[in-house]
C-alpha cells in the first residue's frame, strides 16, 4: 500500500465508495423492509433503494435563485468524499492493524463531523428559511451527541491508553474484546444512542422532521443531488456501526469466518437502531440536547468511573 | 548582522511616520508598509544565521548589572518572521480600512513601534530588558483602543490597561526578586529549580503576566471591550495575535528554560486546569454571543485554553503542540478579524441579525472567513486540526483522570466552537439577502454590493492560504519552527523523532478528497443534467414571503439560555460576573464606603485619629 494508485483503488472500490455505498444500500432495503415488518407491511423489493436512486438520477436539478450555487452543489459531494474517506481509513486499518498512525481515531472523530457539516452547509446555502432551520437544529443536535460520545470512545482511549484504531484492535486481539467488560456495555449503549442521533433515525430526525419542516436541510435539494446526499446517508449507515464494531468489539476480520462473525455483529447494531427507530415518537430539539447533556452523558461518566475502578 | 537592526527598522518607521501628517493620503501607510516589509525581509534573514549573543553594557547598581542583553535562536528566529508578517499584513490593511474613515495620526506610528518592542521581547535575554518592552506594549496597546470611537473605547482601553497593568506589576515584582534571590536576571544563566516558595511566587507572577496578554480566565475580561470598541485592524493585531504570540512566548519560555518542574509537581496541574476552564467558560460564552467581533473575542480566549492544556501537559508533543496553536491561533483570528472588518466596512454594522447573504457579493472575504473558521474549529484538513490533534495526543498519554477529563473539555469545546461559527457563517454570508437601509447621511452609503478593496483582500487571503498550507503540509513548519524550540527541552527524546512519527499525512487524505470531488464534478458535468435555476422559493405549492419569513441566527442557541444551571451561567456570564476588572472595583468600594464612614468632617474625629496613629507610630519606634 506503498504508492498512491493503490490507495486510489482502496478509495473508489473497496473498502471505499462502491463497496460502502452498495452495502449500504443493502442495508437501507434491510431497515425498510424490517420497518413495514414491524408495521405490518409487506415492504420494497430487494433493489428498491438502487431503483430510487437510479430515478433520482434521471431527475431535473433544481437550483433556487436564492442558494449560493457553488456551496450548494459542493456541500453533498464534499460530505459523500469524507464518507468515503472514512470508510477507507476505517477498512484499511480493520484489515491490516498494522497500517495506523497515531492519533488515527482523533482523524476519524473529526471526519465523522464533516456529513453533518456538509447537511448543515446545503441547508445554509439553499437559501431556504426551511433550509436553515433544519441545518440549525442538526447543529444543536451535534451539540448534543458530541459530549457524551466523546465521554464513552475516551473511556476506551484510556483503557487501552491510546488513541490509534489499529492498537485498540490489537489490544482487543490480546486482551479479548472490550464489550466483555462491564464499563465497556455502558459506554457502547452510550454510543449506540449517539449513533442514532448521528445517522438522524426517529427519535433524533429532528433536523429533517418530513412533516414539520419538509426534510429541513434536504428541502430545495432535487435530482442527482438529493441522490448524493441519499447515498451518503446510507454509506453513513455503514460506517458509523462499523467504527463502534472497530472500538468496541474487536474490529472486523475477512478472512474465513471473520466476515460471517462482521456481519452478524453489523446486523446486531443496526438491528437495534432500526427496532430504537421504530418504537419511539420524534421528540423536540431541545428535548434532545437536554437529554443527551443530562442523562447519556450521565451513564457516560458512570462508565467512566466504572472504568478507573477497574471493571 | 546585528542584531540591533531588527529594532532600528520599525523604531525609524514610527520616527519617520510621526513627523507625517495625514493630510496627504496614504503617505504614512505607504513608509510604514515600506518599514515592514524591510523588517520582514531581515528577520527572514536571520532565520538561517546561527544563534547568536548580544551584550550592551550600560550601568550597576550594587550587583545587579542593567545591561542590555540579546539573544537570537530558534524560538526569536520564527517569531520573529510572524512579527514581521502580522504588521506588514495589519499595515496593509489598516490602508483599506482608513481609506475613508478618520483614525488619528498616531496609529501607524505606534504599530511600528509595537513591532519594535515586541521584536525586543522575543529577543531579550534579560529579564530587565523584557520587562521594559512588556510594559511598553501594553501601554502601546492602550493607546491603540484607545484610537476607536468614543468613550466606550476610552473605557476599554482603560479596562485593558488596569487588568494588563496590574498583572505587569507581577512581572515586575518578579523580575526585582531574580537578581536577589538568584543574582541574576540573565534568562539563559537561570535554571531554577521549582521547590521554595520564593520560586514558585515567582513563577506564579510572571505566569500571572503572561496568561493576562494571553488572555486565559479569570484574566480574560479586557479582551471582549477592546475587540468590540477598539479600531478593527488594530484589534485583529494586538489582542487577536500579536498579544498572544508574545504572552504564549513568555509562557513558553519560563516554563520550558527557566524553570524546572520536579514530577508530580501541583504546578502543571494549575496550568491544565486554567486551560481547561478557559475553554469551558470561553466557548460557553462564545457560543451565546450576537456581535462578531464579541463573537471573535471570547473565541481569542478559547484558543488560549488550548495552548494552555498543550505545554502544561509537560509532553513534548503536548508542547509542539500547544506551540503551533498559538502561530495557528494568531494566523485564523486574524483573518476571521479582518473578514468581519471587511463586513463592517460594507454594511457599517457587525449585528448578526441586521447581516445576511453576503456570501454572493463578498466571495473572497466569505472564502477567507470559511476557511478559517473551519481551522479554528479544528476540521481537518486545515492547520487548527493539525495542532489540536497533537494536544490530544499529549492528554491521553497522560493517562489520568484528570487528563481524560481535558481531552474531554477540549474535544467538546471544539465542538461548540464549529457551531458557533456555523452560526457566524450563516448569519453574515449565507441566509437571507437583509434589505439595505437607507442612511441619511450621503456619505456612508450602504454598500454591500462589493467585495471589499484589494489592500484589505490581500491579507485575508495570505492568511487563509496559511492556514490551508499549514494543514497540509504541518510538517514544515514543526520541523522547521517548532522542534528546535523544544528539542533544547526534551532530554531523552529528540524532537524530531517523537514528532516525526506521530504525524499523519494529511496529503494523501486530502488528495484522496479531491479526487473524490473531481469525479464528482466531471460526473456532474459530463452526464448533462437538466438543470434549472428557478426564480423564487416555493414552499406547498405557494410562493414564500422572504421578507416577513427569517430565521435569525442570534436566536440557534437560545434553548441554552433557558436550562437552569448553564443557562443561569451563561446569563451570569454575559452581565460581567465572573470578570475581575468588575469584582475587584466592588471590592474596592466596599474599602472605600468604610474610608468614607470615618470622613465626618469632625475635627475632634480627625485629631482622635492623628493621636492614635501618633501612638501607633510611637509604639513601633521604641518598642519594636
Amino acid at each position: 500500500m506503498d504508492n498512491l494508485f493503490l490507495y486510489v483503488i482502496a478509495f473508489l472500490i473497496f473498502p471505499g465508495f462502491l463497496f460502502t455505498s452498495s452495502f449500504g444500500l443493502i442495508v437501507s432495503w434491510i431497515d425498510r423492509k424490517v420497518s413495514a415488518l414491524i408495521q405490518w407491511r409487506v415492504g420494497p423489493p430487494f433493489f428498491q433503494p438502487f431503483y430510487d436512486l437510479l430515478k433520482l438520477w434521471h431527475k431535473e436539478l433544481i437550483i433556487p435563485a436564492t442558494a449560493k450555487k457553488n456551496g450548494f452543489i459542493l456541500a453533498p459531494l464534499l460530505g459523500i468524499s469524507s464518507v468515503t474517506l472514512l470508510a477507507t481509513i476505517l477498512g484499511i486499518i480493520n484489515l491490516n492493524p498494522e497500517y495506523q498512525f497515531i492519533g488515527d481515531i482523533i482523524v476519524i472523530l473529526y471526519l465523522m463531523i464533516i456529513p453533518p457539516l456538509s447537511i448543515v452547509w446545503g441547508g445554509f446555502t439553499s437559501g431556504n428559511p426551511f433550509g436553515a432551520l433544519g441545518a440549525s437544529r442538526e447543529i444543536k443536535l451535534m451539540m448534543g451527541y458530541e459530549l457524551p460520545f466523546i465521554l464513552a470512545i475516551v473511556t476506551v482511549f484510556f483503557k487501552v491508553g491510546s488513541i490509534s484504531l489499529g492498537e485498540i484492535i490489537q489490544y482487543q486481539h490480546v486482551h479479548g474484546v472490550m464489550l466483555n467488560l462491564p464499563s465497556m456495555i455502558v459506554a457502547f449503549i452510550v454510543s449506540i444512542l449517539c449513533l442514532q442521533a448521528k445517522l438522524a433515525q426517529v427519535p433524533f430526525d429532528i433536523s429533517e422532521a418530513e412533516c414539520e419542516i419538509m426534510e429541513g436541510p434536504f428541502i430545495e435539494y432535487s435530482g442527482p443531488l438529493l441522490a448524493v446526499y441519499k447515498l451518503m446517508q446510507s454509506m453513513l449507515q455503514v460506517v458509523f456501526p462499523w467504527f463502534l464494531i472497530s472500538i468496541f468489539w474487536g474490529g472486523t476480520s475477512f478472512q474465513g469466518w471473520g466476515i460471517l462473525w462482521a456481519v452478524l455483529k453489523y446486523i446486531f447494531i443496526i438491528t437495534l437502531v432500526i427496532l430504537i427507530k421504530n418504537t419511539n415518537p420524534r421528540i423536540r430539539i431541545d428535548q434532545a440536547v437536554k437529554f443527551f447533556w443530562g442523562w447519556v452523558t450521565l451513564v457516560a461518566l458512570i462508565a467512566m468511573i466504572l472504568m478507573f475502578m477497574g471493571y | 548582522m546585528n542584531l540591533l537592526i531588527l529594532f532600528y527598522i520599525p523604531a525609524i518607521t514610527a520616527a519617520i511616520t510621526l513627523l507625517l501628517s495625514r493630510r496627504i493620503k496614504y503617505l504614512q501607510e505607504i513608509i510604514s508598509f515600506a518599514g515592514s516589509l524591510v523588517f520582514l525581509n531581515y528577520a527572514l534573514r536571520a532565520f538561517s544565521l546561527r544563534d547568536q549573543f548580544l551584550k550592551i553594557s550600560w550601568f550597576n547598581i550594587s550587583f545587579i548589572d542593567f545591561s542590555l542583553d540579546f539573544r537570537l535562536y530558534h524560538f526569536s528566529k520564527f517569531l520573529l518572521i510572524f512579527l514581521g508578517l502580522f504588521t506588514l499584513l495589519t499595515v496593509l490593511y489598516s490602508a483599506g480600512y482608513f481609506r475613508q474613515r478618520k483614525i488619528s495620526r498616531f496609529y501607524f506610528p505606534f504599530i511600528s513601534l509595537t513591532l519594535s518592542s515586541a521584536t525586543a521581547i522575543v529577543l531579550a535575554n534579560n529579564f530587565f530588558v523584557l520587562l521594559v518592552a512588556w510594559e511598553l506594549v501594553t501601554l502601546l496597546l492602550f493607546f491603540l483602543i484607545a484610537m476607536g470611537e468614543g468613550k466606550p473605547a476610552a473605557m476599554a482601553a482603560g479596562k485593558a490597561f488596569a487588568i494588563l497593568g496590574f498583572t505587569d506589576v507581577a512581572l515586575l515584582l518578579a523580575v526585582i526578586a531574580l537578581p536577589i534571590a538568584y543574582n541574576t536576571w540573565i534568562i539563559t544563566d537561570l535554571k531554577i529549580l521549582v521547590g521554595n516558595p520564593l520560586s514558585v511566587a515567582i513563577y506564579v507572577l510572571m505566569f500571572t503576566a503572561a496568561i493576562a496578554k494571553a488572555g486565559a480566565i479569570p484574566l480574560h475580561s479586557w479582551i471582549p471591550p477592546a475587540a468590540v470598541h477598539g479600531p478593527l485592524p488594530a484589534v485583529a493585531f494586538l489582542p487577536a495575535s500579536l498579544d498572544k504570540l508574545l504572552g504564549v512566548y513568555l509562557f513558553a519560555r519560563i516554563t520550558l528554560d527557566v524553570f524546572e518542574f520536579p514530577i508530580d509537581s501541583g504546578l502543571n496541574m494549575m496550568i491544565m486546569i486554567i486551560g481547561g476552564a478557559t475553554i469551558l467558560g470561553g466557548v460557553l460564552m462564545q457560543i451565546m454571543q450576537s456581535e462578531l467581533k464579541s463573537l471573535l473575542s471570547y473565541c481569542a480566549i478559547t484558543q488560549v485554553g488550548y495552548i494552555l492544556l498543550g505545554i502544561g501537559s509537560g509532553h513534548p508533543i503536548g508542547i509542539a503542540g500547544g506551540i503551533f496553536h498559538m502561530l495557528n491561533h494568531a494566523i485564523y483570528k486574524s483573518c476571521l478579524f479582518f473578514s468581519v472588518g471587511a463586513v463592517e466596512d460594507r454594511t457599517k454594522t457587525t449585528q448578526l441579525d441586521k447581516l445576511g447573504g453576503l456570501a454572493t457579493s463578498m466571495p473572497v472575504t466569505f472564502m477567507a472567513c470559511a476557511v478559517a473558521a473551519l481551522s479554528v474549529s479544528g476540521i481537518p484538513p486545515f492547520n487548527g486540526f493539525v495542532s489540536k490533534w497533537m494536544i490530544y495526543q499529549s492528554l491521553v498519554d497522560g493517562r489520568s483522570i484528570s487528563s481524560m477529563l481535558f481531552l474531554v473539555i477540549a474535544m467538546f469545546g471544539s465542538a461548540l466552537t464549529l457551531a458557533s461559527f456555523l452560526k457566524l457563517l450563516y448569519g453574515t454570508f449565507l441566509g437571507q439577502h437583509q434589505p439595505s437601509e437607507k442612511s441619511a447621511d450621503p456619505a456612508i452609503q450602504f454598500n454591500a454590493n462589493r467585495d471589499a478593496t484589494w489592500t484589505m483582500r490581500i491579507p485575508m487571503i495570505t492568511l487563509a492560504l496559511l492556514c490551508i498550507i499549514f494543514g497540509l503540509f504541518a510538517s514544515y513548519p514543526i520541523k522547521q519552527f517548532i522542534a528546535p524550540v523544544i528539542g533544547l527541552e526534551t532530554a531523552g527524546i529528540t524532537a524530531s523523532i517523537s514528532i516525526g512519527t506521530a504525524l499523519w499525512n494529511p496529503t494523501l487524505a486530502t488528495t484522496l478528497i479531491i479526487i473524490g470531488l473531481l469525479i464528482g464534478f466531471l460526473v456532474y458535468y459530463f452526464s448533462r443534467f437538466k438543470v434549472r435555476e428557478v426564480e423564487t422559493l416555493f414552499i406547498g405549492g405557494e410562493k414564500f414571503d422572504l421578507e416577513n419569513e427569517k430565521l435569525f441566527a442570534s436566536k440557534f442557541f437560545e434553548f441554552i439560555e433557558r436550562t437552569k444551571i448553564l443557562g443561569g451561567f451563561v446569563r451570569e456570564g454575559g452581565k460581567g460576573i465572573f470578570d475581575i476588572y468588575n469584582i475587584s472595583s466592588d471590592l474596592g468600594l466596599i474599602g472605600v464606603n468604610v474610608l468614607k464612614k470615618l470622613h465626618d468632617g469632625i475635627l475632634s474625629t480627625y485629631l482622635s485619629w492623628c493621636i492614635i496613629g501618633l501612638g501607633v507610630l510611637c509604639f513601633i519606634l521604641m518598642v519594636m
